[in-house]
């Protein structure tokens, strides 16, 4: 079990934090947090911070309710088409995640014999059929291709962020043991 | 039929489910998975009304229609509860904790000799007693009433030997004069001793309470045991903050003294526990797991 005890600021370890732009926000954040001493008890796993997790369902829930009301129901007035949207978006996330679960993760995993675990098959087969969603509205004349190219945009980002994280992966590293944490990647 | 059943509400299927879901989840589809399973819940109908039945007592003048959308939130609370609760023994990935009452927590972990730990079925109490066996290394002997279902029943009690710390054990109110022995030789052994106090099953001991004005019945068993083995109680409740955040609420200690009119020492001890249980309830319904209503007068 891995947590930090008594170090507040360790919420803002990246080592909590799974996309990279969050991880790099959250090295940002604990470079210039102060010292905070309080009864507290901080759990370190890559898909702990809540924000993360948050705002991510929210924003892939959106792309998706954008690219199925642009194209499913492109002749329904917006409002209404977003409003249908939305409750389909989800099921259709969840429909993706138990498909992914029951065949590409096993079937992976027999595949490779890397026993990879099945969260992190699932996110990329998940977010890939997300992408291809968006690839498809990204090409519509209408304004879901918007929906499209900001999705693009922000996986571009992301990518980017990776990028910058790894090339600073040794200081990450020491901030990270200098509260009490673990360094990424362990 | 027997296939049927595992489909049933206590049904072993949806455990593992659970267990896939918790395997399987990406971090960010997480909310979404919660919110359908959360309104799936809802078609549950003796929970759902329990639940609502219990909210007309604790939030007097309460509609049924906002009882309606509360029931989604305690459900909602119980499905990330439970999530969380699987998360840590699969993964051994424990949430965030802050504390409420540490004087009375670090109290209770420096203490010597056995104690018992009154709790309720509030956030994750099973999550609670693990962490809590976890840092403070003490011998913890964890009390639970047995799965229903037989199925359900095998598969949990393998989940606990694949993954409970060594210094937890649970044991299941199912047997109680043999129990009761066991327990009071635990306490006296010095380790601590984890009972859920705010609901009974059918077969054990019961003494009269009061709670949110309603006549109930609360188990016997944690006063007996804390009269015979002269050992306090520490009132203790696992509160959900948000996802993946904890609260450790403990309250002050209190002892059941042993007086010439054993009845009169009960109430005064089962009164401060409901005062306790009420004070944490009235602020936290949406934690409250209790699907079947509490007293008998909300039950008609």
């Amino acid at each position: 079990m891995k947590f930090v005890r008594g170090h507040a600021e360790a919420r803002w370890l990246p080592s909590r934090h799974n996309f990279a732009l969050f991880r790099l926000y959250a090295y940002l954040r604990l470079r210039n947090a102060k010292r905070e001493t309080r009864d507290v008890i901080l759990g370190i796993d890559r898909h702990q911070s809540n924000a993360e997790a948050w705002i991510v369902a929210v924003w892939t829930t959106i792309t998706g309710a954008c690219c199925i009301a642009g194209t499913l129901f492109a002749s329904w007035p917006v409002a209404i088409a977003l409003t249908v949207a939305v409750p389909l978006s989800m099921l259709g996330i969840q429909t993706a995640l138990v498909t992914s679960g029951v065949t590409a993760a096993p079937l992976w995993n027999a595949l490779t014999r890397l026993r990879t675990p099945g969260v992190k098959v699932n996110s990329i087969v998940t977010m890939s059929a997300i992408a291809a969603l968006c690839a498809y509205s990204a090409t519509r004349p209408t304004w879901v291709r918007f929906a499209g190219l900001q999705f693009f945009t922000l996986l571009a980002l992301n990518a980017l962020a990776a990028v910058v994280v790894c090339l600073l992966r040794g200081p990450i590293s020491q901030l990270e043991t200098s509260v009490g944490g673990v360094p990424s990647g362990q | 039929m027997s296939w049927f059943r595992r489909f049933l509400v206590h049904g072993v299927f949806w455990r593992q489910l659970l267990r896939f879901g918790v395997l399987n989840a990406p971090l960010w589809t997480e909310p979404i998975v919660m919110a359908i399973w959360s309104t799936l819940f809802l078609l549950w109908g003796a929970g759902r009304r329990g639940v609502m039945s219990n909210l007309t007592a604790i939030l007097p003048g309460s509609t049924p229609l906002a009882n309606l959308f509360r029931a989604w939130r305690v459900l909602w609370n119980f499905a990330w509860t439970i999530a969380d609760n699987v998360r840590y023994k699969e993964t051994r990935v424990t949430p965030d904790w802050d504390f409420v009452g540490i004087e009375h927590f670090e109290q209770l972990e420096s203490h010597h000799g056995g104690a018992i730990i009154l709790t309720a079925h509030m956030g994750s109490y099973d999550l609670g007693a693990h962490l809590f066996a976890e840092i403070s290394k003490r011998q913890i002997v964890m009390v639970r009433a047995p799965e229903t279902d037989p199925e359900t029943r095998q598969f949990e009690e393998e989940l606990h030997e694949r993954t409970a710390a060594d210094t937890l054990q649970v044991d299941f109110n199912t047997r109680a004069s043999e129990l009761a022995l066991d327990l009071l030789g635990a306490v006296q052994r010095g380790e601590l001793v984890a009972i859920q106090g705010d609901r009974v099953t059918p077969g054990i001991s019961t003494l009269p309470a009061t709670l949110f004005g309603k006549p109930t019945l609360l188990p016997a068993g944690p006063f007996a045991l804390a009269m015979a083995a002269r050992v306090p109680i520490y009132p203790l409740f696992i509160i959900r903050m948000g996802r993946r955040r904890y609260r450790l609420v403990v309250g002050k200690p209190f002892e059941v003294v042993r007086a010439r009119d054993r009845a009169e020492a009960f109430q005064r001890a089962v009164d401060e526990w409901t005062r306790e249980l009420e004070s944490v309830i009235r602020k936290m319904w949406f934690q409250w797991f209790n699907f079947e209503p509490f007293s008998q007068e909300l039950g008609r």
